[in-house]
């Protein structure tokens, strides 16, 4: 044997060691060989070509890499790999199918995994179809609801034009007044607030009224309210402040406690503040049920509280203690032109912001001081705006009517 | 009994009755829109207490905003205390407001000028 043969062998076999540990030797030379020995030679760095590419092959599928090229035809050890590569492929393409929502795909290899494949590709379509008529129903129950709102809320915006009808116009102030303003806010579309004029002897009576409650039962509260001072005008008699307090607490008994069904479970009434103006002798008769009336002389602002009882609740009879009677009381006084007087409901005063404390009728009669100066309309801006700035993102807590009024 | 406490919402108050202390506290705003039904419960529960209990009873009321209704309840169970200090009770009411709020203080005022048993306004500072 040459040496060169010699020299073959040795690399050959040091390279069938380094196959056998799973190493690959650099391909061998046959250079200088006979016929035989260059065959070998070339097998074995054929086989070793095979080995190294299904190592780099195999490697990088079995970490999950698909994009890992494929060795060539030629190299039958790759063959059941490749195949086993398609499939992963193709599986690939069914989950991003079933992504998409194709739940017909079925996967047919791997035994165990084809069918914990298949039964979960099942279960998320009978999931997806129970999810998909749970929000059917859900979308049919919500559109009741917003139909059922609609027609509540419809129906209550009706009954605002009602309630708005029965508001007394502005310009009947006109007549008798400088200036006047007016703020009616209900917390709700319609409100258990109203404001009243009506002319009387020598001038005018203005008051602001607050029924119990709010939203609907309130509003219908100031209708019979409305038609309670309906009936007293329509009497035809000079009746003072008082005695027209008076005279709807008496209705109030009549109209809402005469039911003995009702009578436990109604709480109703109402807070007043009503003032007579006689614009020829210039004077103002007040009384107020649990609201005070501001007047503005001078640059001055002077607070006359009304009587401690509110109109109407049921009478209590306590056992053993005699029912409170509070009578409502007539304030009196004169006025010079350039005066102003101020009527609000509790709203105004009880409206809370950030901060739990309410407003404030001290801060509200501060405020109305200061913008005494300004023009009618600009003090109602600016008190509305004052209260804004007080509620920040609150919600109104109660209805609120202010009225102004300047000599 | 059971002690009774509910926790505070923005429109009902915190109410914690403590049969163990007889300190029976209601602290917050008050306007929920049924505040019958809110109270009913107090009501009842105040009612057994009274009935069973012989101790001193003190009421803290801290309460910056009440509606109308509301206050009803209230003094539905005011005059309830009331009725047990007429029949021998040991009763106190702790009325906090804070020094800002007139409408409460006045609230307070009238309460008090109605009722014989112990009855304290009590100033706090604002906020609180």
């Amino acid at each position: 044997m040459k040496n060169a043969e010699l020299d073959t062998l040795e690399q050959l076999r040091a390279g069938i060691r380094l196959l056998a540990k799973g190493r690959y030797p650099e391909t061998v030379s046959a250079d200088g060989c006979s016929e035989l020995v260059g065959e070998i030679v070339y097998l074995f760095n054929q086989i070793a070509g095979h080995f190294k590419e299904l190592y780099e092959y195999a490697v990088p599928l079995a970490r999950g890499n698909l994009q890992v090229e494929r060795p060539g035809k030629t190299n039958f050890l790759a063959g059941s790999l490749k195949e086993l590569h398609s499939k992963l492929n193709h599986l690939t393409w069914q989950a991003q199918q079933i992504e998409k929502g194709d739940y017909k795909q079925r996967v047919d290899f791997m035994g165990e995994f084809s069918q914990a494949f298949n039964s979960m590709v099942s279960k998320l379509e009978e999931r997806e179809l129970r999810l998909k008529e749970e929000i059917l129903v859900r979308q049919q129950a919500e559109a009741e609801v917003r139909e059922q709102n609609k027609l509540i809320t419809d129906s209550i915006h009706y009954a605002a034009v009602i309630q708005q009808s029965v508001l007394p116009e502005p310009a009947f102030l006109h007549n008798y007044l400088a200036e006047s303003f007016i703020i009616w806010r209900p917390r709700d579309i319609v409100g258990g607030d109203f404001y009243w004029y009506a002319p009387c002897a020598g001038g005018f009576m203005a008051a602001v009224i607050d029924c119990t409650g709010h939203g609907v039962p309130g509003a219908f509260m100031t209708l019979a309210v409305n038609q309670m001072l309906k009936q007293l005008l329509d009497e035809d008699r000079d009746y003072q402040p008082s005695a027209v307090l008076t005279f709807l607490d008496e209705k109030f008994h009549e109209t809402f406690y005469a039911n003995t069904v009702t009578k436990e479970r109604l709480y109703a009434g109402l807070d007043m503040g009503l003032v007579k103006v006689d614009t020829v002798a210039q004077k103002v008769v007040f009384a107020g049920a649990r609201l005070p009336l501001f007047h503005v002389h001078d640059g001055n602002l002077r607070e006359i509280p009304g009587s401690r009882r509110s109109v109407g609740y049921e009478k209590k009879s306590r056992l053993g203690r005699k029912a409170r009677s509070v009578p409502f009381e007539n304030r009196e006084f004169y006025y010079e032109p350039g005066d102003g007087l101020y009527l609000s409901t509790d709203g105004f005063f009880d409206q809370h912001g950030e901060n739990p404390d309410p407003f404030g009728i001290d801060r509200f009669a501060e405020l109305v001081a200061e913008y005494f100066p300004l023009a009618m309309k600009d003090q109602k801006t600016a008190l509305l705006q004052s209260l804004e700035a007080y509620m920040g993102m609150e919600a109104q807590r109660d209805d609120i009517t202010v009225m102004g009024l300047k000599f | 009994m059971e002690r009774l406490y509910r926790a505070g919402t923005k429109s009902s108050p915190e109410v914690d009755f403590n049969p163990g202390t007889g300190i029976l506290k209601v602290s917050g705003q008050s306007y929920p829109e049924n505040a019958s039904g809110f109270y009913q419960d107090i009501f009842i529960w105040l009612k057994d207490y009274l009935t069973a209990n012989h101790g001193r009873v003190v009421m803290e009321l801290n309460i910056s905003y009440m509606n109308t209704s509301s206050t009803k309840c209230l003094m539905d169970i005011i005059y309830m205390l009331e009725d047990a200090f007429a029949e021998g009770s040991d009763i106190c009411i702790n009325w906090y407001y804070s020094a800002k709020n007139r409408s409460m203080l006045e609230c307070g005022e009238e309460f008090r000028e109605e009722l014989s048993m112990e009855f304290n306004l009590i100033p706090q500072n604002s906020g609180q």
